[in-house]
């Protein structure tokens, strides 16, 4: 049987705070919720979890819910940067103070000074404005290895929050929305098939969705358990 | 006004609505205009887009002399500054955002003073007691008392808040001073920002016309030395002027690194104060400010727990404590231990990896109310021997040291003293319910 062309046209996963499924993570939503409509009590957010906890995904959910209004945001990965001076944190220097800047993978400039340098200049000019700053890191800020302690300190002034991952059953029922997102259901068996054989962070999960979904039109087939194995 | 407004849109739209968009919008009314400053674009936005029609409905129904809404985004000013809301700081003297907009006042970063940095808003400890005194003598008299004043100290100790306290006491007896806070960083982009686009004459002249300069940090001055050169001529010439210039730092002047010399002895020329870290009494008292100010009491043992656990800063108290408000405000639970142990988790977790000797030596003189030297010193007096050998016994159980280290860590003691302290205070524990419970509270306060 001849193969179906798949055209390339993938449904984005929604970047939102609301899509951010998890109940134990409601009061760090919340608060960025609050520091986006500006009635926190500091601009400023630091979120740490392990990695595939969803930091990334929520730094971007900020960064579109402030588009949406027209508020200037900035999504910045220093991992992109491959822990390097300059390039993308060069361009921070010519952020508006009024801009909601979202800096990811914080632990990435641990080594570098100027780097650190470069955030806490970012730091104060948005603090002279009425912008924002959500960063994100891998560990507690007292742990991450900031050396410069005054850029430290001042990221943890607005409160530290860490980043719940999913257990296993908010694992299952998000793998659930997403395929419900796709257009296919995802049977309570496979699901259970999945996550006893297959890596079980989300990153991993949500990328077998993918393959899961484009493999099944291509190949014509239900999503079963013989079908997912063939797959993982 | 802006009040009875807002119960009759209660009526009209969510409570949703109101909390999220309206609540955080600032009214102020000029003449026939109603100016709603909201705290940032996104706000704005969103409102203009949304809400705008209900609001101005509103408004014109209440038939109050105001035909016209507008909508900006503030920077708004008020007359007294005790509230703290979690809006953007509010500011006082030239406002940085409608000025700078408005183009030629106030082209440079400088300029913001936070009407929340009061010597109101201040809680006084013995750690900062000499620095606050300074601070409000040059604020009643600028250029004359101390000039200039250094106030040097750790991250997040309060030392932007004092120098802007004084600022605020300058406007307060001359409303038209010209006295601007700056960060040196700031300072420093100024100037790049100057030379590039060929106007330093313009910025000579902005900072040698002011009243009173106060520049934060002055450490991030390092090795920038046409920044340092065009400093050094800025603060003689306000100085001549006898205008008021307040420096602070993370250290006194002398151990301030890669800054040209002259100008570090002339900043040592008025008068150098310090701040230290809070201790516990303060500590607690900032925490029960703070919360006051957001409208929470918060329970005394609650803040005994979060004053124990955050030793290092102020700035980080203030971060858990809003951790733990956020937490129970989303939980719709009570403030208590259990919540704030919850809440400060990674705090905590942070904490236990590290308890090193420093801390031992430092939580156990606090406790006993003695210094940290008194516990390295040869004093063999009981009130000293006492906590020493609980520190030393402390440090058998939470560190990895091995009893020569740890002795050397204590002055340069022998290694069968440290043994004799473990045996020492193992049996007075036993024997001695007043050490017991000493050791039971500290044991406490070391895992928070």
């Amino acid at each position: 049987m001849s193969r179906q062309t798949v055209i390339p046209i993938s449904i984005e996963d929604d970047t939102s705070l609301e899509s951010f499924y998890s109940k134990r993570n409601q009061p760090l939503i919340e608060q960025l919720k609050n520091l986006l409509v500006g009635v926190c009590a500091k601009r400023v957010l630091y979120l740490w979890g392990e990695s595939g906890s969803g930091k990334t995904h929520l730094l971007n959910a900020c960064c579109q819910a402030a588009g949406k209004s027209g508020m200037q945001n900035l999504y910045v990965s220093l991992k992109q940067d491959g822990g390097q001076d300059g390039g993308r944190l060069e361009k921070l220097s010519d952020v508006h103070k009024d801009t909601l800047v979202c800096i990811d993978d914080l632990q990435q400039i641990v080594g570098s000074e100027s780097g650190q340098n470069q955030i806490f200049s970012l730091y104060e000019k948005i603090m002279h404005g009425a912008g924002a700053i959500v960063v994100s890191g891998t560990s507690p800020l007292g742990s991450i290895g900031i050396t410069l302690k005054d850029l430290e300190s001042r990221l943890s002034s607005g409160g530290t929050f860490n980043i719940y991952a999913l257990d296993d059953d908010e694992k299952r029922t998000a793998l659930k929305l997403r395929a419900a997102k796709r257009g296919f259901a995802l049977d309570d068996s496979v699901i259970r098939f999945i996550m006893s054989r297959y890596q079980r962070d989300t990153k991993s999960l949500f990328a077998l969705l993918d393959k899961l979904d484009s493999g099944s039109l291509q190949a014509h087939r239900k999503i079963t358990i013989p079908f997912v194995k063939t797959l993982m | 006004m802006w009040d009875t407004c807002l119960q009759k849109l209660r009526t009209e739209l969510s409570s949703d609505d109101i909390n999220t968009w309206l609540m955080p919008l600032h009214p102020n009314f000029n003449g026939s205009t109603l100016n709603l400053l909201a705290p940032n674009r996104y706000v704005l936005n969103y409102v203009k887009q949304n809400l705008f029609g209900q609001i101005e409905a509103a408004i014109l129904a209440m038939d109050i002399g105001i035909d016209q809404v507008r909508f900006e985004i503030g920077s708004y000013h008020q007359d007294h500054a005790e509230t703290l809301d979690g809006r953007p700081p509010a500011t006082r003297g030239f406002s940085f955002s409608q000025e700078n907009e408005a183009g030629a006042l106030l082209p440079y970063s400088g300029g913001v003073l936070n009407t929340n940095y009061t010597f109101a808003t201040h809680v006084e400890g013995t750690s900062n007691q000499l620095a606050r005194a300074a601070a409000l003598q040059v604020g009643k008299s600028p250029g004359k008392a101390f000039n200039p004043l250094f106030i040097y100290g750790g991250v997040g100790l309060g030392k932007t808040h004092l120098m802007q306290a004084a600022g605020q006491l300058m406007l307060d007896s001359n409303a038209a001073a010209k006295v601007i806070y700056v960060h040196s960083e700031l300072f420093v982009n100024d100037m790049v920002k100057a030379l590039k686009n060929n106007t330093m004459n313009e910025f000579k002249r902005y900072y040698r016309s002011l009243d009173a300069l106060l520049i934060d940090d002055i450490q991030f001055f390092a090795k920038k030395t046409q920044s340092q050169e065009e400093f050094f001529h800025t603060f003689n010439a306000l100085l001549e002027g006898q205008r008021q210039i307040i420096i602070t730092s993370d250290r006194i002047p002398k151990a301030i690194n890669y800054i040209e010399e002259r100008l570090i002895s002339r900043f040592g020329s008025g008068l150098t104060v310090s701040i230290d870290p809070p201790e516990l009494e303060t500590r607690v008292a900032i925490l029960e400010k703070k919360a006051l100010e957001r409208g929470v009491n918060l329970p005394n043992d609650v803040a005994f727990f979060v004053a124990n656990a955050v030793h290092s800063n102020v700035r980080e108290l203030e971060g858990a404590l809003h951790r733990i408000l956020a937490s129970a405000s989303f939980t719709d639970r009570s403030i208590d231990i259990d919540l704030a142990r919850e809440a400060l988790r990674d705090i905590l977790l942070h904490r236990e990896t590290q308890i090193s000797i420093e801390n031992i030596q430092q939580i156990v003189a606090e406790y006993y109310k003695i210094r940290v030297a008194d516990l390295l010193s040869k004093n063999r007096s009981r009130s000293v021997t006492r906590p020493r050998q609980l520190a030393m016994s402390f440090a058998k159980q939470f560190t990895n040291l091995s009893l020569p280290q740890i002795g050397d860590h204590f002055g340069g003691r022998d290694h069968t003293t440290v043994l004799h302290a473990c045996r020492r205070i193992k049996e007075l524990v036993q024997s001695d319910s007043r050490m017991k419970e000493d050791q039971k509270n500290l044991q406490r306060l070391l895992n928070g």
